[in-house]
């Protein structure tokens, strides 16, 4: 049952001028240089057999929004289409070829007993025309034994599988983001911190609070997510399950308890204590709670991240006067300084190759955006034009980042793609929404 | 933390020795005695009553950007607060931190941090008791005014005094 809180994320994409595109149900592409970048692709609906289509979740639009929101795709709209076959044998690659059409998604819905059988192809239209029946499809995918309530995910599943047979990288849309949730009421400030499908539906909310709720973290597993609470006018590290909500306590030293982080090897949470003198970093030892500091001095040690082969932790420091990124060697101590540009560079994270940097950078402009640098050539590249940006999280198959920003006051969140080509604008329905975090591929 | 403290300690010195005062820390030693109506040498400043009530009445503090540095008119109700604790013992505040919106979430959290640390160590250097304190950062997280304007983000960076036990 969809609670009435319910946030329903719209994602918008902006267009920039030049492009031929007519606009759909509010989605735009900002491409580079005005040439048109999405592949052409068109889902015909579904077929459904010995049930009420419209009882059921439609998974044809879910697969369409989602190859559309992910900027790589340009699905031919249903209104267009007039023909609509749902078999390998009753396509007329002809037509599809005429409408510029490269890829096609034919599909059957089948109630059987009391589950249904889903089945789809992807077929490549020009190979399909010119090799006729000896022509395999792309992909060719039978689900059995599917309840109507696994529809979404399920819809999800096949757009990941035509994402990744296309495009050649893993798709994200069976992912999940958390994020917090603010609601200025009345009767005080409502917090809550939410866990929602990677469009934006299904919101679940895990932990409510009056006090304020920071710094989301998933596991590597994706069942849990750290988070940094106050109940009470004290901060705390706390650990949610996400499927049972059930909440562990992590830490509630004196001072500061924030920014928890998972090494990849979930064995340990890097997290910031203010408890001997000042932010530091410490990591905690999951199993038996052992502390360990890991950076000292007089500056503000905060926001770590580890590096995705566990052996160093990014983290933004004042230690040199101003907020910069820096990385420590676990083994050793050692500590460099990692980002030269600009005179704030905070909230630090490594893409899954450990090849580049994302941050919150404030560049000659003053302005907050999210910046990419390489690791390797240290060249650094803004993605955002937003103002007041913060809290980049970049999704596990490295190709996105979403970011909170303000929009006329209202927390809102953003997703731009690494290239910054693609950018994407996520307000919530209601309240204000901010730190969002990207789940890890489901296990 | 010991060099900002020390740098505080410095700054109260020289306040201590510009009003010249014989304030004297610890238990013993305690300001003179308020008798109703009378007006009284308060850290080395005449301060009537209504002053003094007015004084303590304040309990929110601002801050420049970027900045953790109390201001020299804060001073006297700072002072008027830790006279306050010092006279009742049994009493608690709480000291909460916060920031404007600019930045990261997480290094606010220690700048706002730095601001509750700095009215703290003001009221330990008057002589209270660092028991009877306890300092907590919200950061960025709660905004005393919403909104993106230079009034928005002054009025937001701020610290703030709550008695936890009167």
């Amino acid at each position: 049952m969809r609670k009435i809180q319910t946030i329903r994320i719209l994602l918008l994409l902006l267009i920039l001028l030049g492009t031929a595109f007519k606009a759909t149900a509010a989605l735009y592409v900002e491409i580079r240089g005005g040439k048109a970048v999405g592949l052409p692709i068109a889902i015909v609906p579904f077929s459904v057999e010995g049930a009420d289509k419209n009882a059921l979740e439609d998974i044809t639009q879910v697969i369409k929004s989602d190859l559309q929101n992910s900027g790589q795709f340009n699905p031919t709209p249903f209104a267009s289409l007039q023909q609509f076959p749902n078999h390998p044998d009753g396509v007329q690659y002809g037509y599809w070829q005429g409408l510029g059409v490269e890829d096609l998604v034919i599909g059957r819905v089948q109630k059987t007993g009391s589950r249904f059988t889903v089945q789809f192809e992807l077929l490549d239209v020009l190979r399909q025309k010119a090799e006729g029946s000896t022509a395999k499809p792309l992909l060719s995918m039978n689900f059995d034994q599917v309840n109507p309530q696994e529809f979404r995910a399920l819809a999800h599943h096949i757009s990941d599988a035509i994402f990744e047979k296309l495009i050649g990288i893993k798709g994200i849309f069976s992912t999940r983001i958390a994020y917090v949730s603010v609601n200025y009421g009345q009767k005080g400030t409502v917090h809550t911190l939410e866990v929602g499908d990677s469009d934006g539906f299904n919101p679940q909310p895990l932990f409510r609070s009056n006090y304020p709720i920071m710094s989301p973290a998933w596991s590597p597993d994706g069942k849990k997510i750290a988070f940094v609470s106050f109940e009470n006018n004290r901060s705390s590290v706390k650990v949610v399950e996400v499927k049972s909500g059930r909440i562990t306590h992590l830490t509630q030293f004196p001072g500061i308890n924030g920014a928890p982080t998972w090494s990849p090897d979930s064995q340990s949470i890097a997290l910031v204590l203010s408890k001997d003198g000042g932010p530091k970093i410490y990591v905690i030892d999951l199993p038996n709670k052992r502390l360990k500091q890991l950076t000292d001095g007089t500056g503000i040690d905060t926001e770590p991240f580890f590096a995705p082969d566990g052996q160093s932790i990014v983290f933004t420091s004042s230690r040199g006067g101003k907020p910069q990124i820096y990385r420590v060697a676990l083994a050793s101590g050692k500590v460099e300084r990692l980002t030269f540009s600009g005179d704030y560079n905070a909230k630090p994270s490594l893409t899954p190759d450990g090849k580049r940097l994302v941050m919150l950078h404030r560049g000659e402009n003053g302005l907050f955006s999210i910046a990419v640098q390489s690791l390797s050539t240290g060249e650094l590249k803004v993605l955002t034009q937003a103002s007041l940006s913060d809290s980049p999280s970049i999704a596990p198959n490295g190709m996105m980042v979403i970011y909170g920003s303000k929009e006329d006051g209202k927390g809102v969140l953003g997703a731009v793609s690494l290239d910054g080509r693609i950018k994407i604008r996520l307000p919530a329905r209601e309240g204000h929404v901010q730190e969002p975090a990207w789940s890890p591929f489901s296990s | 933390m010991k060099i900002q403290f020390i740098k505080t300690i410095v700054l109260g010195i020289t306040l201590l020795g510009l009003m010249a005062c014989a304030t004297k820390k610890g238990g013993s030693g305690r300001e003179d005695e308020l008798g109703v109506g009378d007006t009284v040498r308060f850290y080395g400043t005449n301060v009537s009553p209504e002053q003094e009530r007015q004084l303590l009445a304040q309990r929110t503090y601002y801050f420049g950007y970027d900045q953790f540095e109390v201001k020299e008119e804060d001073m006297l109700s700072l002072y008027a607060h830790a006279k306050r604790l010092i006279k009742s013992p049994r009493s608690r505040v709480r000291v909460a931190g916060h920031t404007d919106e600019r930045g990261s979430r997480e290094y606010n959290i220690a700048l706002g941090e730095r601001r509750g640390n700095a009215i703290a160590n003001i009221l330990m250097l008057k002589g209270v008791n660092q028991n009877q304190i306890s300092v907590v950062s919200f950061g960025k997280e709660k905004p005393e005014e919403l909104g993106s304007s230079e009034s928005a983000w002054a009025r937001n960076r701020r610290a703030e005094i709550v008695y936890e036990v009167e």
